[in-house]
């Protein structure tokens, strides 16, 4: 199987959103799609989906053209929602039921969700103990969606992205909003959907997740793809120029004839950008030689959100 | 794994949970559970207003009924009491006292009617019972009928006036405005009747079409508002979720007036047990309204039935366009408007069309679109067009459904994914035109 996706271009009236974005996906993995706001993400996921006619491109699933129809696709939309009166259960047979899952099933997969996403309570009222007139207690009504918390809803929005069991799992911003016990929680899904081999594709604005799971990436600014490929081979192409070095002296003067750029310092703990491995190593040869003693020298590879924050050049740009 | 994603694939999914949330929507359960006790208590009161009520074999409560004939007019009302069998146990005696000693002679359970004449008022029918005995209001007003009857007859008889002439002058007068065409062709022509019926069936009309566009506009801005529709457009295509919801609603509405005329029938079927319900059919008699001039057979059902249905897939479509253009709840009541004119504007027209006689009107408003789906059938039955007019509007009606159905599903896929203030038709428009290129 392989996702294919070539020069997909969106404008409405004279204002392109997407210009010629093409990504590859041949085997099971993660893709990352970044931006800044109104950068393209959702337009071109919802262009992928058929949500939004295209302009020109196409997008092909096993060589051919994608069709929700034919391709288990599962998706979970940046604009969330769920019937806010409606019961909760009916809503997941409905939903499973419109991607072709038997109720039977989709009850069976229901109960599986939701003990894994800690919804049971909701989905699951809790029966009448048992005794007479006073005693006994009046049985839980099932709840609606309003009656849920933000995180919670978000939980069973991801069941419903989740229960067709799909092979190409889409999920645009899927942490946001959530508080760090349900962050961990999702996270442990989506490693665990990634293990099963999907093909995941993801959008987030958290770049620190982002490098926890995604191989290849791509970042769009203003609808254009100014920066994609293997995320590691991105980073091996800026080299490793972020060195932390602790000390127990002030080296602020050794810094500055190095030529090195100082980013922070707190209790000589310095975050500094160096040109390369080079540098930081004449760095550290001047600070041996005066005897200063080093506590720690790390010298890395920039992270995903300076690589982001250098292509799209510090800028945001609202548009959407 | 089998999904819906075939143009209308999934409107069973989408027909089947909506139906139920319908059903199972709380508001939706009290109005319906309000106006069927309306329909199941609608026979007993309406009969009791209509001046019937009494049970089948009831007698009236007065016991005696002293009278005094003061107009010369040689009145009998002991005669024509006889000739009622409500009167079996009602004694009529001629009074040896006046009425001033009515309350110190006459017997308990029992009233005083006087005959009387003056030059002012002509002859009256004076009835007097007592404080502590009174009979119930329709016992009262049934005797004033009779008495009056019995005075009506005396007076007759004093001009010497035969039987067959008494008939003939208590019959009434119906009148009857006919043109020429019509009188020579002998078409007989009931004014009340004509506007009668189509009034009654426009009103039907207006009122499934205003429950369609209420229910269709809420559902399809609520899954907007709800910002479901990414969700859902994954697993079915837009217009599989606007006929789902359509079907649906219209399976709602038809088997809640179905359910409200189970109600009704059942009421008349149990009233007409144990009261006379003849005097709802009497009044209905009375303004030229008989079920028997609506020619009720089976194709006239059907008739009825197709012309709904019309009516309903029109303002059905119209009602998703225009709910889905909206972003928020609060938008419901304005996406409502367009529709809600439209019926009305259709409503009016058809009652229009009742209180005129003109044939070209008649056949322009069973023809023109919208209106035709108020005036079509009703004018049909009433014999003002043909068979030919009445399916020549129905194929109008069809082919504006299907450029609606053809429209919404080109320009139904953008609307959903429209967020901002309502866009206007020319908007609608330019979408359409972006989605077929």
């Amino acid at each position: 199987m392989s996702l294919i996706v070539s020069n997909l271009s969106k404008k409405y009236g004279t204002k392109t959103v997407l210009n010629n974005l093409s990504f590859e996906m041949p085997k099971p993995g993660v893709y990352a799609l970044l931006g800044t706001n109104g950068a393209g993400k959702t337009t071109s996921i919802r262009m992928m989906l058929g949500m939004l006619a295209k302009d020109s491109g196409e997008v092909l699933w096993n060589g051919k053209p994608l069709d929700t129809g034919t391709c288990n696709v599962g998706y979970l939309a940046e604009e969330r929602g769920l019937y806010p009166k409606y019961p909760l259960m009916d809503q997941l047979v409905y939903f499973a039921g419109l991607r072709g899952v038997s109720k039977a099933e989709a009850k069976k997969r229901i109960r599986y969700w939701a003990e894994r996403l800690q919804v049971e309570e909701y989905l699951y009222p809790a029966k009448p103990a048992a005794g007479k007139g006073r005693a006994r207690a009046k049985a839980q009504k099932p709840k609606l969606a309003d009656q849920l918390s933000k995180g919670n809803q978000q939980k069973i929005q991801f069941m419903i992205a989740l229960i067709s069991d799909p092979e190409l799992l889409i999920l645009d911003e899927p942490l946001s909003g959530l508080d760090p016990v349900n962050t961990d929680l999702f996270k442990a899904v989506i490693r665990e959907e990634i293990a099963k081999g999907r093909y995941l594709i993801m959008s987030s604005h958290q770049m620190a997740t982002v490098e926890e799971f995604c191989t290849d990436i791509t970042i769009l600014h203003r609808s254009e793809a100014l920066l994609q490929g293997n995320l590691n081979e991105i980073k091996k192409g800026y080299g490793r120029v972020n060195l932390r070095l602790k000390t127990e002296q002030d080296i602020s003067s050794y810094i500055q004839r190095a030529g090195v750029t100082q980013l922070t310092e707190k209790e000589y703990e310095y975050q500094l950008k160096v040109t390369g491995e080079d540098q930081a190593n004449q760095l550290l040869a001047q600070l041996m030689n005066d005897r200063v003693r080093v506590i720690t020298f790390d010298l890395r590879e920039p992270s995903l959100h300076e690589i982001f924050v250098s292509t799209v050049g510090g800028e945001v740009h609202e548009t959407e | 794994m089998k999904q819906n994603k075939g143009e209308l694939q999934g409107v069973g999914k989408v027909f089947s949970f909506t139906f139920v949330q319908f059903a199972k929507n709380k508001a939706n359960m009290i109005s319906l559970i309000i106006m069927l006790v309306m329909a199941i208590f609608s026979v007993p009161v309406m009969t009791l207003f209509s001046g019937g009520g009494m049970a089948a074999g009831e007698t009236s409560k007065i016991a005696k009924v002293y009278w005094q004939d003061e107009t010369g007019f040689s009145v009998d009302p002991e005669q024509i009491a006889r000739e009622d069998s409500y009167y079996k146990d009602t004694m009529f005696e001629k009074a040896s006292f006046p009425m001033e000693e009515f309350a110190s002679q006459g017997e308990d359970n029992a009233v005083y009617v006087l005959f009387s004449k003056n030059e002012t008022a002509g002859t009256t029918v004076s009835i007097q019972c007592l404080p502590e005995n009174e009979p119930s209001d329709s016992d009262l007003s049934m005797l004033e009928t009779l008495m009056t009857q019995s005075l009506e007859q005396a007076k007759l008889s004093a001009l010497q006036v035969s039987g067959e002439q008494k008939d003939t002058l208590m019959a009434g007068v119906s009148g009857q405005v006919q043109t020429m065409e019509e009188y020579r062709e002998g078409e007989e022509v009931n004014w009340g009747l004509q506007y009668g019926l189509q009034l009654v069936y426009s009103i039907v009309v207006m009122m499934v079409s205003i429950f369609a566009v209420t229910y269709i506009v809420r559902a399809v801005v609520e899954e907007k508002a709800s910002k479901l529709v990414e969700m859902l457009m994954v697993s079915v295509q837009p217009l599989a979720l606007l006929v789902g919801k359509i079907l649906a609603a219209m399976l709602y509405i038809f088997g809640y007036f179905a359910i409200l005329l189970a109600g009704f029938c059942i009421s008349w079927v149990v009233t007409s047990r144990f009261m006379d319900v003849s005097s709802i059919t009497d009044s209905m008699a009375a303004s030229g309204f008989s079920m028997d001039l609506l020619n009720l057979s089976p194709a006239t059902v059907a008739i009825i039935v197709v012309s709904l249905l019309l009516g309903y897939l029109t303002f059905s479509i119209l009602a998703g366009l225009s709910g889905t253009g909206c972003s928020t709840m609060e938008d419901v009541q304005s996406a409502s408007t367009l529709s809600t004119m439209l019926i009305f504007a259709g409503y009016f027209v058809a009652v229009l069309a009742g209180s005129i006689g003109e044939d070209a009107f008649h056949i322009f408003a069973s023809l023109c679109p919208v209106i035709s789906v108020f005036c079509a059938p009703a004018q049909y039955i009433l014999g003002n067009i043909g068979i030919g007019i009445l399916l020549l509007s129905w194929v109008i009606d069809a082919a504006v459904i299907l450029l609606l159905t053809l429209f919404s599903a080109r320009v139904y896929r953008a609307l959903l994914m429209y967020r901002g203030s309502r866009p206007t038709f020319r908007q609608m428009f330019v979408m359409a035109k972006d989605q077929s290129s």
